[in-house]
C-alpha cells in the first residue's frame, strides 16, 4: 500500500516536466565569443553572473584584440534547451579566466562533448582548452568564430597551427546566429557519437 | 576605540553575526573602564612628585571644561595642565595604567567626568551600528553549517524537482530550503537553481542533498557514461531533438 502510493507519487511528479538532461560545455579563450554562442541558442536569457570589468582586471585580461569587449564572464554562463518533454540540454559556457580553473572538473563531468571556439586572431588562447579535453578523454570539436562572417584562415592551416588530429571536427561559425549555433551543437554530438562507436563498435 | 571600530567596520557586510552588533550596547560600560580621563589623571598620580596633588585637582577641574572633547588621549590632558609638568607625563602614562587599581587613585576617583564623557561617544556607536543593519548578507557557508561538500556528488545539470512532500509548505523548514523547494516545482538544473537563487553552487548542492535525504525533492542524474547503449540511445536523442529545433 504504502508502496504503490509512493509510486503513483513518483510518477505523478514524474510526467510534471523533464527528468533527463544532457551538457555541452564551450570553452575558448577570452572573448572568443562564448558568452554570445551560448545566448544564441539558449531558449532562455542565458543565466550568468557577469561584471563590468574594472580597470584592476585589464591589467590582468589581455583585451588589445577586442577593444569593445566591455564585460568579462567572471562565472560562467548557461543556456538551456528543451529538446523534447522529458529532455533539456545545458549549454555551459567556461569561465572565460584562468582562476577559474577549478571550475572546470565540474563542468567537464557527465558532458556529452565540448566545443572550443576560436578566434583565429588569438589562436594560442584556445590551447588551455584543447589541452583539457584532451586530458580528460572527452570528444571535442573547434568552431571558428568568423566575427565579421569572413574566414580568415584554411581552416587545415588552423589544424595545423592548433597541433590537433584530422579526427578532430573543424567548422567556421557565427556564434551570434541561432542556426549557426545549433549546427555547432549538433556537430559536437554528431562527433562524441561517432567516437563513441569508434571505441565500442556495435 | 578607534582600532575597535576600524576592526568591525570591514565586516559590515556581515549584519548578523558580526560582534558588532552584539557587543553594541555594552561598549559604553567597557568605555567607561578605560576611559581616558582616567588615565590622564593615573599618570599624574605615577608621576607621585612633590607638585602632584596639586597638578591632579587641577587635572580634575579641567575636564570638566573639556569633557565634549571626548577620547583626548593622555597628551592633551597634559597639555592644558601647566607647561612645566606636561612632558615628564608622557612617557610616565603606560607605567601608571596599572597604579590606578592598586594605589588609591583618589585623584581619580573625584573625577565623575568619565561618565559625561562617554557621551558624546554614544552617538557615533549608534551610526556605526546602524551602519552594521542596513546590510543583511551571510557568509554563503552559513547557509549549510559549515558544510562545504553534499554527501554525494551532483553534476551541474542534474535535475531537482520537489517532491509531493516537498509541496507542503510546513514540511519544509528554512528559507533556503524552502526557496528550492519553490523553484524545483517545475524540475530545474542545480546550476539554474544557483542562479536564480544567486548563492555559490556548492552551497546548493549542499542544500539540495539535504532536502534529497530529508525526501523534499527528487534529483534526476543524468549519468551519462560513454560505450554502453542507453548512453548511446541518449546521445542521438540529444541529436534528433537538436535537429528538430
Amino acid at each position: 500500500m504504502g508502496f504503490g502510493e509512493f509510486d503513483s507519487d513518483a510518477n505523478t511528479s514524474a510526467a510534471a516536466g523533464p527528468t533527463q538532461s544532457a551538457k555541452i560545455v564551450v570553452a575558448g579563450g577570452f572573448g572568443a565569443g562564448k558568452t554570445t554562442l551560448v545566448g544564441a541558442v539558449s531558449e532562455i536569457d542565458p543565466l550568468t553572473t557577469e561584471a563590468v570589468m574594472t580597470e584592476a582586471s585589464v591589467s590582468v585580461d589581455d583585451v588589445s584584440a577586442t577593444p569593445n569587449k566591455a564585460t568579462t564572464t567572471v562565472a560562467m554562463d548557461f543556456g538551456r534547451l528543451s529538446l523534447d518533454d522529458d529532455l533539456v540540454l545545458y549549454v555551459f559556457g567556461t569561465p572565460g579566466q584562468h582562476r577559474f580553473w577549478f571550475m572546470w572538473d565540474d563542468l567537464a563531468v557527465g558532458a556529452i562533448g565540448a566545443v572550443v571556439l576560436v578566434d583565429t586572431r588569438r589562436l594560442s588562447d584556445a590551447f588551455p582548452s584543447i589541452d583539457f579535453f584532451e586530458n580528460r578523454n572527452l570528444p571535442y570539436i573547434v568552431a571558428i568564430n568568423c566575427f565579421d562572417r569572413l574566414l580568415h584562415h584554411q581552416i587545415e592551416d588552423v589544424r595545423h597551427a592548433l597541433t590537433i588530429s584530422d579526427s578532430v571536427p573543424i567548422i567556421a561559425c557565427d556564434a551570434r546566429e541561432k542556426e549557426s549555433a545549433k549546427q555547432v551543437l549538433i556537430t559536437v554530438v554528431e562527433h562524441a557519437i561517432n567516437r563513441d562507436r569508434a571505441l565500442q563498435p556495435g | 576605540m578607534d582600532a575597535w571600530d576600524r576592526l568591525h567596520q570591514g565586516t559590515d557586510r556581515e549584519g548578523l553575526d558580526s560582534p558588532a552588533r552584539f557587543v553594541l550596547n555594552k561598549k559604553p560600560l567597557v568605555l567607561q573602564v578605560r576611559v581616558p580621563g582616567r588615565t590622564v589623571l593615573g599618570p599624574a598620580s605615577g608621576g607621585a612628585r612633590p607638585g602632584a596633588t596639586g597638578a591632579r585637582s587641577g587635572a580634575a577641574r579641567v575636564p570638566g571644561a573639556r569633557a565634549p572633547e571626548a577620547g583626548a588621549p593622555a597628551t592633551p590632558g597634559a597639555r592644558t595642565v601647566p607647561g612645566r609638568r606636561a612632558m615628564p607625563d608622557g612617557p610616565g602614562a603606560p607605567a601608571a595604567r596599572p597604579v590606578p587599581a592598586g594605589r588609591g587613585v583618589p585623584g581619580a576617583r573625584p573625577a565623575p567626568v568619565p561618565g559625561a564623557r562617554a557621551m558624546p561617544e554614544e552617538p557615533a556607536h549608534h551610526a556605526a551600528g546602524s551602519s552594521v543593519r542596513t546590510r543583511m548578507i551571510m557568509r554563503p557557508y552559513a547557509r549549510t553549517g559549515g558544510r562545504t561538500r553534499p554527501d554525494y556528488e551532483l553534476a551541474l545539470e542534474a535535475l531537482v524537482s520537489t517532491s509531493e512532500r516537498g509541496r507542503v509548505p510546513q514540511a519544509v523548514t528554512g528559507v533556503q530550503h524552502r526557496r528550492i523547494c519553490g523553484l524545483c516545482a517545475e524540475p530545474r538544473s542545480i546550476a539554474e537553481i544557483a542562479a536564480y537563487l544567486n548563492l555559490p553552487l556548492n552551497v546548493v548542492k549542499v542544500l539540495v542533498s539535504d532536502l534529497d535525504n530529508a525526501g523534499l525533492v527528487m534529483i534526476h542524474q543524468s549519468g551519462l557514461s560513454f560505450g554502453d547503449r542507453s548512453s548511446r540511445e541518449f546521445m542521438d536523442r540529444v541529436l534528433q531533438g537538436l535537429r528538430r529545433l
